[in-house]
């Protein structure tokens, strides 16, 4: 589909708006209630939040009842998420799970988006690889006019939380997205914890999970390139969670090295320090320019595959490189739980092996060059 | 001077065979007769009792030969190798993925160190026995406002009738939570110039005044702590070295910090480097068909080097400290190294074994950061790059006296 035009202020005032209403409702507060254990898996109390917000209809055009903004809006929400390592579930429902209804046919479109644009049915996407790891894909048979699922996928985000999950399958008709319910006859969702307490991944388990010939998300395109598609958010949004990550952990290690003394001045004023800093802020800068270059393959129908890939290891690189750094500029007190360093870094690290680790994103870039050199 | 216990057992042979060969081979084969087996599992995710229990048990075991306190003086009930046999110990224990003696460590290497050259007969009498027996130490150094710059502590001795009384406050005092004692450093005189009024102090932890309060890592873990002193009364006898004589004694302290320690983390180090090829092999099939399973050899291979270099500058520095004596600041190297190397290591971990790295599971406790554990043995690195001298530091140092390079300028009147 087409972006639509993009309106930077528009985008500047959903970005402060984002960040003002993140802040009022206690910056990384929801993150550290999840991290700290207070806060148990399951839906985090913003979930409802952000739906009543219309955050799920920031793409979603105004005849379906959305905002009917794009890509570079959404990446503005994604990225004041990310700065405060936010728990809410949205790297399913919100990149994927939209990205997969925008991408369908207009009847698909007609029928879901309205619902999904008010967050009143959330759907979580289950693809079959993350780069550098493929696994066999969910198998899907013809079972009367649709569909008969079975096989498992992995580390799929916001499984649990959703409403419905859309599978991507091989099989007979080739490729496909099929939407599952969440309590179909035959699917198991298998929560699996992860270090990084912010996200919420979970292992599916389709055991003839059937679904209706309506659950068929067709569209106009080849099914692989709509998947492939999707990788690409994934990758963005994974991207612009670095870029916003990177800011606060760079504010948060400006303000130590500038208050903390030692041998009689601020560590910032010891040279080795301020050196670190500035390759801080490189990455963060440049970080930002791969994440806008990103944003512009989309609004100018370009090919985001490549733009996605630079962004996506470049910045997910850059934020664990980042909070590693802070980790050692704050000394002893950034090895401990109580600072928020770890919540970064952990996040950072989930993000660089989620759909495609860095490697496997260079690779692409140099296979492609190599193509056309 | 006189052993302060009896030692049980019978020395076995090849402690003291003539040849370092046959002293490996007795070694390894005691190693797998006597390594509690099932360790790993049983620790995995294990409570706070358990945990002590292990350490426990290990230590009785290894104590048995004298293998707890390898460097130390047969009188003492330690093992009396030479460096090159404490180093062959070091690598046999770590390649059988032996535990690692961790709540000991400091009462057995930096106190008993200190206590040996600097303190009283009575203080050896006393204590270097009871260390070699089990007793816990922590050191009480580091404070909130002197980290780096340790000379700044702001903890408080003043002379009574009796001895000392302590105010003030130490944080990232490791195994606080578990020691009787602490060796502390303390200003005798607030006065002097900076340096030299500190003293260092024998203080026991159950004495009135003390609280110990374990501090939660990013690895979920606590291994260190705060501990604040109120009013608490330490007898004059419990001074290590001269009154605000404290400064010296406790750089022999932090020197051991770097010493033979580092060495059993460096051969551990190679253990953690066979994970990560197993590992990565497992996954060489999808790796391949993904186009990354070259960069993947490459970096293997690349960590390969540099682990087996860091053995070389450790056992090369062993050998400076054998024939001289002592270790100048090139020690700071191996530190340094090691420091870095350990991450990278981990960081290729987590890495290549994707997602399934980022899979929470229960610590196993009694491994220090070859855990297998990708994740948890990264986040735990930083224990090293900050931990007894950031690698900042430890480069001003290097560069400073080593090489020569003249100091920055200090802008500011030390007091």
């Amino acid at each position: 589909m087409t972006e639509p035009t993009p309106d930077l202020q528009l985008r500047a005032e959903l970005q402060d708006a984002a960040r003002t209403f993140l802040d009022g409702s206690g910056g990384i507060g929801p993150a550290r209630a999840v991290v700290d254990g207070e806060q148990q898996r399951g839906a985090v109390p913003l979930d409802a939040a952000i739906a009543e917000l219309g955050w799920f209809g920031v793409e979603v055009p105004e005849e379906q009842g959305g905002l009917g903004a794009g890509v570079g809006e959404l990446v503005a929400h994604l990225e004041e998420l990310g700065r405060v390592t936010s728990p809410v579930a949205t790297l399913g429902p919100l990149v994927l799970g939209i990205g997969a209804l925008l991408d369908a046919s207009d009847e698909q479109r007609d029928a879901r988006l309205p619902a999904a644009a008010e967050g009143a049915v959330r759907y979580a996407v289950a693809l079959d690889a993350d780069g550098a790891h493929r696994h066999e894909s969910v198998h899907s048979r013809r079972d009367g006019d649709g569909r008969r699922l079975d096989g498992r996928a992995w580390f799929v985000p916001d499984a649990e939380t959703s409403d419905a999950i859309v599978v991507a399958t091989a099989g007979e008709h080739g490729r496909e997205l099929v939407v599952v319910d969440r309590d179909a006859a035959g699917l198991t969702v298998v929560p699996v914890p992860t270090v990084d307490r912010t996200r919420r991944l979970a292992h599916l388990e389709l055991d003839g999970v059937t679904a209706g010939a309506d659950a068929v998300l067709d569209g106009p395109g080849d099914p692989a390139e709509r998947i492939a598609r999707l990788h690409d958010r994934a990758a963005l949004a994974l991207a612009a969670d670095a870029v916003g990550g990177i800011e606060r952990v760079l504010a948060f290690t400006l303000e130590h090295l500038m208050s903390r003394e030692q041998f009689g001045r601020p560590i910032g004023s010891f040279q080795a320090l301020k050196h670190r800093c500035s390759d801080m802020f490189l990455a963060q800068e440049a970080s930002r320019a791969a994440l806008q270059n990103a944003v512009d393959a989309f609004e100018q129908g370009s090919d985001t595959r490549p733009a996605c890939s630079v962004a996506k290891a470049y910045a997910g690189d850059a934020y664990v490189r980042v909070a590693a750094d802070a980790v050692q500029l704050l000394g002893g007190i950034g090895f401990t739980w109580e600072h928020d360093a770890h919540i970064h870094l952990k996040r950072a690290r989930l993000g660089q092996s989620l759909y495609g680790d860095s490697a496997w994103h260079r690779v692409q870039l140099g296979r492609r060059m190599l193509e056309t050199a | 001077m006189s052993a302060a216990t009896e030692r049980p057992t019978a020395r076995p042979a090849w402690l003291d065979a003539s040849d370092d060969a046959s002293f490996r081979d007795g070694l390894r084969a005691w190693i797998a007769a006597n390594q509690p087996a099932g360790w790993r599992e049983r620790m995995r995710g294990a409570s706070e009792e358990d945990y002590v229990a292990l350490q426990r048990e290990w230590f009785e075991v290894l104590r048995e030969v004298g293998l707890h306190a390898a460097n130390w003086a047969r009188e003492w009930g330690g093992a009396e190798l030479s460096l090159i046999r404490q180093a062959i110990v070091a690598e046999e224990l770590a390649h059988a993925g032996a535990p690692q003696l961790a709540i000991n460590s400091v009462a057995l290497h930096q106190v008993g160190v200190t206590l040996l050259n600097e303190g009283t007969d009575a203080q050896r009498e006393r204590h270097l026995g009871a260390i070699v027996d089990g007793e816990i130490w922590c050191q009480g150094f580091s404070e909130p406002a002197a980290g780096s710059d340790l000379a700044a502590l702001q903890t408080t001795a003043v002379a009574t009738e009796t001895g000392f009384r302590i105010n003030g406050q130490k944080i990232w005092s490791s195994y606080a939570q578990y020691a009787t004692h602490c060796l502390l450093l303390a200003l005798t005189d607030p006065s002097a110039p900076k340096r030299r009024g500190i003293s260092a102090l024998i203080v026991d932890l159950r004495a009135p005044g003390i609280e110990v309060r374990p501090i939660i890592q990013s690895t979920g873990q606590s291994e260190f702590c705060e501990i604040f002193l109120t009013d608490v009364e330490v007898p004059r006898e419990n001074l290590v070295g001269a009154e605000n004589d404290g400064w010296r004694v406790a750089q022999r302290t932090l020197a051991a910090e770097r010493g033979v320690h580092v060495l059993d983390q460096v051969e551990r180090l190679c253990v953690t480097r066979t994970l990560l090829a197993q590992r990565i092999e497992a996954l060489l099939p999808d790796l391949d068909a993904a186009g990354t399973g070259h960069a993947a050899r490459e970096e293997l291979g690349g960590l390969y080097a540099e682990t087996e270099i860091l053995r070389s500058l450790c056992w090369r520095v062993l050998g400076d400290v054998e024939r001289e004596g002592g270790a100048g600041p090139e020690a700071a190297l191996i530190k340094l190294m090691y420091s870095e190397t350990l991450p990278r290591l981990a960081d290729a971990g987590v890495r290549w074994a994707g997602l399934a790295a980022q899979i929470a599971r229960p610590l196993v406790r009694g491994t220090e950061w070859e855990s297998g554990d990708w994740i948890l043995d990264y986040l735990g690195s930083w224990a090293w790059t900050v931990g007894g001298g950031t690698s900042e530091i430890l480069r001003n140092i290097v560069a400073e006296r080593v090489l020569g390079l003249p100091r920055e300028p200090q802008t500011v009147e030390p007091k």
